[in-house]
């Protein structure tokens, strides 16, 4: 057999096979294999389907594989490793969590790799200097997440938040942005602090176990520890840092309305100074020993005396919904509730049947309305 | 064959939705690909089986962030390319073909319904192994694998324009091969058959 024509009917065929042929090519094909009729055969073959020579020691089929991911995922899903974690941080056992250092570690580098894989793929915001490579992880309303840090660091991102962190943490200390609600486990390094920016004020801590939220759409921004030692500084109060102990829980009025007209500097101070308002509370746990503030790290609601506008704000960005009061003094009922896996309409039912009377309907748009 | 357009559909339906039935449904249309694939790295089946698993957890757990991926099947070949090259201690990018696992790679033929014999199988099996490790890996991902000339090229690192000579050249050697096999009454009668 002779095909002279450089080969061409080669990359035909292997075209063919690959379902990459255009139109011409395959009529020019055509032609050449009725010229050289024995090539035919060949084309038959790679028409046809394929098989593997060898099994492989211990080779499964897809169902098999499939059914054993499938329990895998769902073991995972059910999340007994944050329970656990969670539980021995509030009930201050010991015992456990060395035991998820390993898997956490071989999972930091994992997802390290994968975040090195999918660098090709991705849309960075924040590239704009190889030194300063960020990287950034959001959550969007009625979804949350959770993420190892290159240090060891655990954070859980809650609903309608930004966490921005650095690919790798150089230089003295460890600085994160956060926008949002997160409840950190910082991994334990004295020598370099961890530091977490909000808008509105940065929390120093060493190697501890705390809760920040800090929306910017809410009018204030709250801290609450629970383990170990921070110390925070208000950003227009760098000076005179406020140290927590556990159980404490701090809340700083956000100065929204920023003096707009240039002022000399210390009237500038002073009317930021007077706009902040710090109060330092303790964290009380409910009668079932859950905690408010960091129930929504375990997939649970808890409200505990807070202002149904408060309340809507949450709910707002756990279920991914827009909620407006038609009555303005609704806003301010104080309401007390624990959930867990109640859809938003059984939310507020129970709430109605507290007592609470406020009706709720949800017009075409989609918005609640509260009245 | 790689059904391209319903492993997008379901990709993007993970991450947008979270739909675990869609995660699932594309584990399995994936997962023994993806293993073999990572097999001829490692060399090893169970080892390999983890590895892809892995990566479909963490794809799981970190799905809303992967909704831009252009290329589902390339992400995902490529994670369990790094993953495995990772696994065996060669941490860089590109695979050593020279180290490829042959048994893994090698394809024949399915015999049932064709107009080959066994012997036959056989002699391209040899044939294919002959050829250079990485244009046998270039053939199955083609051929078993169903990937697309521009995503094999992104994924091994080369041009498309090599991922097509590399065919050509497996492709001529399977003819030459066949020629002096097929007995020649038997090329007459499959002609006729057509």
């Amino acid at each position: 057999m002779h095909v002279n024509e450089n080969d061409r009917i080669w990359h035909l065929l292997a075209r063919k096979m690959a379902k990459e042929i255009s139109d011409e090519e395959d009529a020019e094909l055509n032609v050449l294999l009725h010229s050289h009729p024995s090539v035919s055969h060949v084309n038959e073959l790679l028409k046809n389907p394929w098989q593997d020579v060898h099994k492989l020691k211990g080779e499964k089929d897809s169902e098999t594989l499939s059914e054993e991911f499938k329990q895998r995922l769902l073991a995972i899903e059910k999340d007994e490793e944050v329970s656990t974690l969670i539980d021995n941080e509030t009930n201050n056992g010991n015992d456990k969590p060395v035991k998820y250092l390993w898997k956490y570690a071989a999972f930091a580098a994992s997802i390290l790799l994968m975040l090195f894989v999918s660098l090709k793929y991705w849309y960075w915001p924040l590239q704009q200097n190889e030194n300063l490579l960020t990287e950034q992880l959001v959550t969007k309303k009625g979804t949350r997440s959770e993420i190892l840090l290159p240090d060891g660091t655990k954070v859980w991102l809650n609903a309608g938040s930004n966490l921005d962190y650095p690919k790798s943490f150089k230089g003295k200390t460890r600085a994160v942005k956060l926008s949002g609600e997160a409840f950190f486990k910082v991994a334990k390094n004295e020598k370099i602090p961890f530091l977490v920016h909000t808008e509105t004020f940065t929390i120093k801590v060493l190697g501890t176990t705390f809760n920040v939220r800090a929306y910017s759409d809410e009018d204030s921004a709250v801290t609450s520890l629970l383990e170990g030692k921070v110390e925070v500084r208000l950003n227009n109060d760098k000076n005179n840092p406020i140290t927590l102990k556990p159980n404490d829980k701090l809340t700083v009025a956000s100065s929204v309305e920023k003096p707009e007209e240039p002022q000399n500097d210390k009237q500038q101070k002073l009317a930021a100074h007077l706009k902040t308002f710090v109060e330092k509370a303790t964290i009380t746990p409910m009668l079932d020993s859950t905690i408010a503030e960091t129930a929504w790290v375990r997939n649970k609601l808890v409200f505990k005396n807070s202002s149904f506008e408060k309340i809507t704000s949450t709910l707002e960005k756990w279920y991914g919904v827009e909620i407006r009061f038609k009555t303005e003094n609704k806003k301010q009922i104080n309401l007390t509730g624990s959930f867990e896996n109640e859809s938003l309409d059984e939310v507020l039912h129970a709430f109605q049947l507290t007592g609470t009377s406020f009706k709720f309907e949800k017009d075409s748009n989609g918005v609640l309305w509260i009245e | 064959m790689m059904d391209n357009v319903k492993i997008k559909s379901l990709f993007s339906d993970v991450c947008l939705t979270g739909n675990m039935d869609s995660f699932n449904l594309l584990y399995k249309l994936l997962c023994q690909r993806l293993i073999r694939f990572s097999a001829a790295i490692t060399g090893s089946y169970h080892q390999s089986e983890e590895i892809v698993s892995d990566i479909f957890i963490i794809f799981w757990q970190k799905r809303s962030r992967y909704y831009e991926v252009q290329e589902p099947i390339v992400f995902l070949y490529t994670c369990t390319k790094n993953l495995s090259l990772n696994k065996i201690k060669q941490n860089k990018k590109y695979i050593d073909f020279d180290l490829l696992d042959q048994d893994v790679l090698s394809i024949t033929p399915k015999i049932e319904g064709q107009l080959i014999t066994s012997q036959v199988g056989k002699i391209i099996e040899m044939a294919i192994r002959e050829l250079p490790l990485r244009c046998q890996l270039i053939f199955r991902l083609v051929k078993m694998d169903g990937l697309s000339y521009k995503q094999v090229a992104e994924l091994l690192d080369i041009s498309v324009k090599t991922v097509d000579a590399q065919l050509a050249i497996a492709i001529k050697k399977l003819s030459s091969v066949l020629k002096a096999a097929m007995p020649s009454e038997l090329v007459r009668s499959f002609l006729d058959s057509e």
